[in-house]
């Protein structure tokens, strides 16, 4: 009785781990080169401090890209192993990219991710992903599938995308922001429950779920394709 | 002991439709209007303007109110080209509970060219809408789409306290999803489009989206036409294969005025001449 509770103990953190790998700032998918428009927020003035940052973030992760990201995650989780149901996520996550360096930041992580994780933790039915998907993959289809093939739960893959993508914004924000270490990380710290509250609340919400407010990130997303200085792909 | 039958009006919810397919006359003469169906408050008229074939929507019932479902389902045979635009600005009413539906759908065919240009849709406070555009184009047909939205009606300083539009598009081309965009403001639309990520103040927001062969290519020429927007904030991208333009502002006037101005100029023809009172 111990042993098996000690396996099961060992084969989630197994999971665990793997999921932190996947959505580390080390993998490698490029994640440091994109923005999310947030550069251009900085531009125009609307993020100049902790609290902009805060409220920007918040809204981008609660009304914007981060819950139309979770919601087709999970639907591309819940259609693991059907190909075609695979490929009709996929397009709809493509189509829905809401500028051209928007499409870009999603499809080129998307296919990077999906290629560093069939070489390095290949199994057949991560392979049968990869023959559904030969050309672009949207970041959040290449994860949901990633996991789904690898009988990964659906929750916490949710919920440290979730993170990831707060932290991967507030890290371009430090770089580009007069915001300093400490209050980045007050961020991330202030926004890690609403991502995992998010997570819950779109797990099991189908495509239709899918929406955005944040018109002024997607128009801010175009100026920022003619920025005059800027280091960030999007 | 019953209830008495309740004495408040049951107000009929309007139910218009126009259904239309359009084709060139012969081998590629003027474009005609082949097949047409209206219901309910729901017209269409085509005054005779020259050029391309120009049909001018009538909402007889004068705006939207709860519950309400309007469509227009328009279609283009191979070689046809059509205007489609509003007589007025459409007026979504107040809502005590029901959502109003409006759902337009547009199948345009091998080398058919159709533009969408109604006027602008003045939401009230209170109202509660539903929108769905759907576009299925042959491979090599083109479609401008243009939609404005004003939150609240700007001479009553009117704001959207509370709310529901949800605005869906999908365009396909080749049966392929090309395009798709959700937007939903739900709530306190005043209170959300202050918020920096979301409006940044604006009261109107206007889409022009060019779905036509070539378009991406001319990315550089709508940007320069967006130069010297004013107060409005504008941008254009181009990408797999359209072009987009996002226009926000803190009021309707200039923010229509700068679409009539870029569309004039990039579809080089002025606008339909119920948009010019």
């Amino acid at each position: 009785m111990r042993a098996v509770t000690a396996t099961t103990t060992a084969m989630a953190m197994i999971e665990a781990l793997r999921l932190m790998a996947w959505l580390s700032p080390t993998y490698p998918v490029g994640a440091f080169a994109y923005s999310h428009g947030l550069e251009w927020a900085v531009e125009a003035g609307d993020v100049s401090d902790e609290a902009g940052l805060a409220e920007w973030l918040g809204d981008v992760l609660e009304r914007g890209a981060g819950r139309n990201d979770l919601i087709l995650a999970g639907n591309t989780h819940a259609a693991s192993g059907e190909g075609d149901a695979l490929r009709a996520v996929n397009e709809l996550a493509l189509a829905m990219a809401p500028s051209r360096e928007l499409l870009l930041e999603t499809s080129q992580q998307g296919r990077s991710f999906l290629d560093a994780t069939r070489a390095a933790w290949p199994c057949p039915a991560l392979d049968a992903v990869g023959a559904a998907m030969p050309g672009a993959v949207a970041l959040p289809v290449a994860l949901g599938a990633a996991a789904a093939a690898h009988g990964m739960a659906r929750a916490p893959m949710l919920a440290a995308y979730a993170l990831a993508f707060v932290q991967n914004l507030v890290s371009a924000a430090l770089r580009v922001a007069p915001i300093g270490q400490a209050a980045g990380t007050r961020v991330v710290a202030g926004l890690a429950p609403r991502a995992a509250a998010l997570a819950v609340s779109v797990d099991g919400l189908g495509l239709d779920a899918l929406g955005s407010a944040t018109l002024r990130v997607d128009l801010g997303s175009f100026r920022h394709e003619t920025q005059y200085s800027r280091i960030f792909r999007s | 002991m019953p209830r008495p039958p309740s004495l408040a009006p049951q107000r009929q919810r309007s139910c218009g439709t126009v259904a239309l397919q359009a084709g060139p006359a012969g081998d590629g003469g003027p474009t005609r209007v082949r097949d047409l169906a209206e219901s309910g408050p729901s017209r269409i008229r085509f005054p005779k303007v020259g050029g391309a074939l120009e049909g001018i929507l009538v909402n007889t019932a004068g705006g939207i109110a709860c519950g309400d479902a309007f469509s227009v389902a328009a279609r283009l045979d191979p070689g046809a080209d059509l205007v489609l635009t509003t007589v007025a600005a459409e007026k979504v009413y107040c809502s005590d509970g029901p959502v109003s539906v409006v759902h337009n759908a547009f199948t345009v065919g091998g080398g058919a060219h159709l533009d969408w240009l109604p006027q602008e849709t003045i939401l009230f406070d209170r109202s509660r809408l539903h929108r769905r555009l759907e576009a299925d184009l042959a491979d090599d047909a083109s479609l401008l789409l243009c939609e404005i939205v004003a939150f609240g009606r700007a001479a009553r300083g009117e704001t959207l306290r509370e709310a529901l539009f949800e605005d869906v598009w999908r365009v396909r081309r080749g049966g392929r999803l090309v395009y798709a965009d959700t937007v939903r403001l739900d709530g306190d639309v005043a209170a959300l489009l202050a918020r920096p990520a979301i409006g940044g103040g604006a009261g109107a927001m206007g889409t022009i989206l060019d779905l036509s062969p070539g378009a991406e290519a001319r990315i550089e020429e709508a940007r320069a036409l967006l130069d010297g927007a004013g107060g409005v904030e504008a941008g254009a991208s181009a990408w797999n294969g359209h072009l987009a333009v996002r226009l926000l502002g803190p009021e309707i006037g200039a923010l229509r005025r700068l679409a009539a101005r870029f569309l004039e100029a990039y579809r080089r023809a002025p606008m339909p001449r119920v948009w010019q009172t």
